[in-house]
């Protein structure tokens, strides 16, 4: 555990540069184009951004950018539960986004400049980068409301999304601070949590990944539909190590839909289709 | 042109009557809910229902559905069964990667539609033609009894 942690921390040192650029981008009050949940590029309601892995929403939505990949193992769901405890969150009102490909700014910390997930390193590399990112987003809001109530920042709490001081009995949830949150420097001097006081780290959570994966809705890689794109269907030989004689393209091009047909270096022919023509028309000779 | 019945709605499509259901659906409804796994019948995660019955709709032409009740899982929450397993399966966190849970939730409904109290023999035998790599069998099974628990 503790080479685990040592690692982390000199990999999260050596890798500064992005981190640092994502701590460095302005913390906007201005409307963001945010990526949208399929990438339309939408423009949002006013969002508090203070770093690459963090935004909050007016509306109280807390939105983890993932910079590692989904693929069953729970990543998403792991990594939020980290940032979204050191920011005290309500984590019925976290949801988490891919982040969209920059590996200045979400590189894996355990391999330099690239930006990947695999090796077991995603939660390993992120760990000490998510709490400090959900550390960073709790002391503005703290600071926000410690301005705008004119008390202490040391005498206010922060509990499930809610930001109080109980000795003015005053209270603001996350996005009703989140403008005035949004206009304060980044803190760099972060305290992070004892471990003892882990509210969502070590418990069982609800995954974030169960009702877009119960409805149809997740997007896989083949479900992406780009505007004129093409799909390409492999036939395979009918046994190892085959190789092909020759084929005969007519009857797959007779297929509607079907542009090309073209025999690929391994030496199979692949059929170049439109969607909506993916059927096998034809089978090559060999 | 095929007509097709698809979660209610009625649809004209210009496909070849011999193209597999499955890519009718996702290709030219996009309705990309339904997965494409071996295109063989083999591994369940194209699983719809025609006319309430799972069936694997990467080997069946839509030319043998036409008119026939289509229901996909993105309309499965539209009845009582179909809710009651959705509910479940998130209750429990079935998932892991997703990729084969659209057809299993497809049977799920199917079996629970006709047997309300299935054992875990019942479970094991509608459910073996759908695989799962991440291995959730586990849990499918207990959230298909959960939900025969809800709709007692």
């Amino acid at each position: 555990m503790n080479t685990i942690e040592n690692l982390s921390r000199r990999r999260f040192l050596q890798g500064g540069a992005g981190l640092t650029l994502g701590f460095c981008l302005p913390a906007l009050a201005a409307p963001l184009a945010g990526p949208g949940k399929a990438g339309e590029g939408v423009v949002g309601p006013i969002h508090f951004e203070p770093n690459a892995f963090l935004r909050i929403g007016t509306d109280n939505t807390v939105t983890v950018l993932s910079k590692h990949l989904e693929m069953g193992q729970g990543t998403y769901t792991g990594l939020a539960t980290i940032l979204a405890d050191e920011l005290d969150a309500d984590w019925n009102r976290v949801r988490v986004e891919g982040a969209p490909a920059d590996a200045k700014r979400y590189n894996n910390l355990f391999w330099g400049p690239a930006q990947g997930t695999g090796g077991s390193t995603a939660m390993a590399n992120s760990w000490e980068q998510m709490r400090r990112a959900g550390a960073a987003g709790r002391a503005m809001l703290v600071s926000a409301a410690a301005i705008k109530w004119n008390v202490p920042a040391a005498e206010i709490m922060v509990r499930d999304g809610v930001v109080s001081h109980a000795k003015s009995k005053r209270r603001a949830s996350f996005g009703e601070l989140a403008v005035d949150a949004a206009t304060l420097p980044v803190p760099t001097d972060l305290k992070l949590k004892d471990p003892k006081d882990f509210r969502l780290i070590g418990k069982q959570v609800k995954r974030k990944d169960s009702a877009d994966k119960t409805n149809g809705q997740a997007r896989f890689t083949q479900d992406v539909q780009l505007p004129g794109m093409l799909v390409a269907v492999v036939a395979h030989p009918p046994r190892f190590g085959a190789t092909v004689k020759s084929f005969d393209a007519r009857r797959a091009k007779a297929v509607k839909g079907v542009v090309d047909v073209v025999q690929i270096p391994q030496g199979w022919p692949c059929w170049r289709a439109i969607p909506g023509a993916r059927r096998r028309g034809a089978t090559p000779s060999r | 042109m095929i007509k097709l019945d698809v979660n209610g709605k009625q649809h004209q499509l210009d496909v070849a009557p011999d193209t597999p259901l499955l890519w009718a659906l996702r290709d030219t409804l996009h309705l990309t809910g339904t997965k494409y796994g071996c295109g063989q019948a083999l591994c369940g995660a194209c699983t719809v229902q025609v006319d309430g019955a799972p069936t694997r709709s990467c080997v069946t032409p839509v030319s043998a559905v036409a008119g026939r009740k289509i229901t996909t899982i993105e309309a499965v929450n539209t009845d009582r069964v179909g809710k009651a397993v959705q509910d479940a399966w998130r209750k429990l966190d079935v998932v892991q990667c997703g990729y084969c849970q659209s057809g299993q939730i497809m049977s799920a409904v199917s079996l629970l539609r006709q047997n309300r109290r299935p054992s875990d023999d019942d479970i094991d035998n509608a459910m073996s033609g759908n695989l799962c790599r991440c291995a959730t069998y586990v849990r499918i099974r207990a959230a298909i009894h959960e939900a025969a628990k809800t709709l007692a």
